[in-house]
């Protein structure tokens, strides 16, 4: 340091206005922290905007609140309106029968 | 430590303290983005807690919901009631006909219908538990899907595929131990008259309430349910005949 002080003094003092090598060292420093700190902010700005832009966005995104899905089933049925059982009835009896119920439009 | 500072050196100082100044804030400014980025990483339950410098996790959970119906068509098929008999009963669970329903065997009291002995049976093939929900549209009612008639029914019921009474369990991918709905089971364990969608007809059968929402299990052993139907068509039936459909849609709600 003392070396880069040397380099910077000159004949009417250091950097050409500051006399005092104390005063040069103290700016020195606050210059070097300045430019960290403003390098410091930088990156953790770019590292934020990459976990908000991105990864979060993407998880919220793939969770759904609902999911809905249907399935179907048919029931069939055909109930006849004049039938009856006449298994047991003689053939001229059906016949009768027969046509009774379309005379009569009746069971 | 004491400086002494020349008067040509003035605008330096003040130039130092002014960096000095702007230093203290942009650092305080840095430390506030740190404590932003705690609390980001502070969501994340995954965060890497080794010591190594680089890591990359992945981890993707899919969920699936999908209920399906191994017996989507229930056809009674055409018949009438014997002249002989009051009415004529029957209902898949039982398959049996009767004259009063399944309680009496009488089967020569239903001509022509066929004997239909499954139910719906719906398993829960997805990963996810979910809510079922049942509604019917068409020819719904008693009279709508048989006639007009003196003591008509047309019911459904719930039931656990686990019951070894249940005669089309056996087409569960991994046959049921246990129920598969919730703690308390499903609702419409009884029979109970079907009711349209039009008029109302929504039936809750496992976790309608918030409290038992999503209480249809996904777990092989416990993923099934039958749901049966009952007809009773009486003597006075008066229909003017045709095949009658009712569409029964099951309605499964998962939270994704």
């Amino acid at each position: 340091m003392k070396k880069v002080v040397r380099k910077l003094s000159g004949s009417s003092g250091y950097l050409g206005v500051v006399s005092n090598p104390v005063l040069i060292l103290i700016l020195l420093v606050v210059i070097s922290l300045g430019l960290a700190s403003i390098g410091i902010y930088l990156k953790l700005s770019s590292v934020q905007s990459n976990f908000s832009n991105s990864d979060f966005n993407s998880v919220s995104a793939a969770v759904q609140p609902d999911v809905l899905l249907g399935t179907q089933g048919q029931a069939s049925i055909n109930v006849l309106p004049s039938a009856r059982d006449t298994s047991g009835l003689s053939t001229e009896s059906k016949s009768f029968a027969s046509q009774l119920v379309n005379q009569t439009g009746d069971d | 430590m004491i400086i002494r500072v020349a008067s040509s050196e003035n605008v330096v100082l003040g130039l130092l303290i002014l960096a000095f100044a702007i230093t203290i804030v942009s650092t305080t400014v840095s430390l506030s983005k740190v404590e932003e980025l705690n609390s980001l990483f502070d969501q994340i339950t995954g965060a890497l807690t080794t010591n190594s410098s680089i890591a990359s996790t992945t981890l993707t959970i899919q969920a699936a919901t999908s209920v399906y119906n191994y017996v989507p068509t229930i056809a009674f098929g055409s018949g009438y009631v014997h002249s002989t008999c009051s009415a004529c009963g029957f209902d898949t669970f039982n398959g049996t006909r009767s004259n009063e329903g399944a309680g009496t065997p009488n089967g020569s009291c239903c001509v022509g219908f066929d004997n239909v002995t499954n139910g719906f049976l719906l398993e829960n093939v997805g990963n996810s538990n979910v809510t079922l929900n049942m509604s019917c549209s068409g020819h719904c009612n008693a009279t709508a899907f048989l006639g007009n008639g003196t003591g008509l029914e047309f019911q459904f019921r719930v039931n656990n595929g686990s019951d070894t009474t249940m005669t089309n369990s056996s087409r569960d991918t991994v046959t049921d131990t246990a129920t598969s709905c919730g703690p308390s089971g499903w609702n419409y364990s009884a029979w109970t008259d079907m009711v349209g969608n039009s008029s109302g007809g929504q039936f809750d059968l496992c976790g309608g309430s918030e409290s038992t929402k999503y209480f249809y299990g996904s777990e092989s052993t416990k993923d099934a349910v039958v749901v049966d139907l009952k007809i009773k068509i009486p003597s006075d039936i008066a229909t003017t005949g045709g095949t009658k459909i009712a569409t029964i849609n099951f309605k499964a709600e998962s939270s994704g």
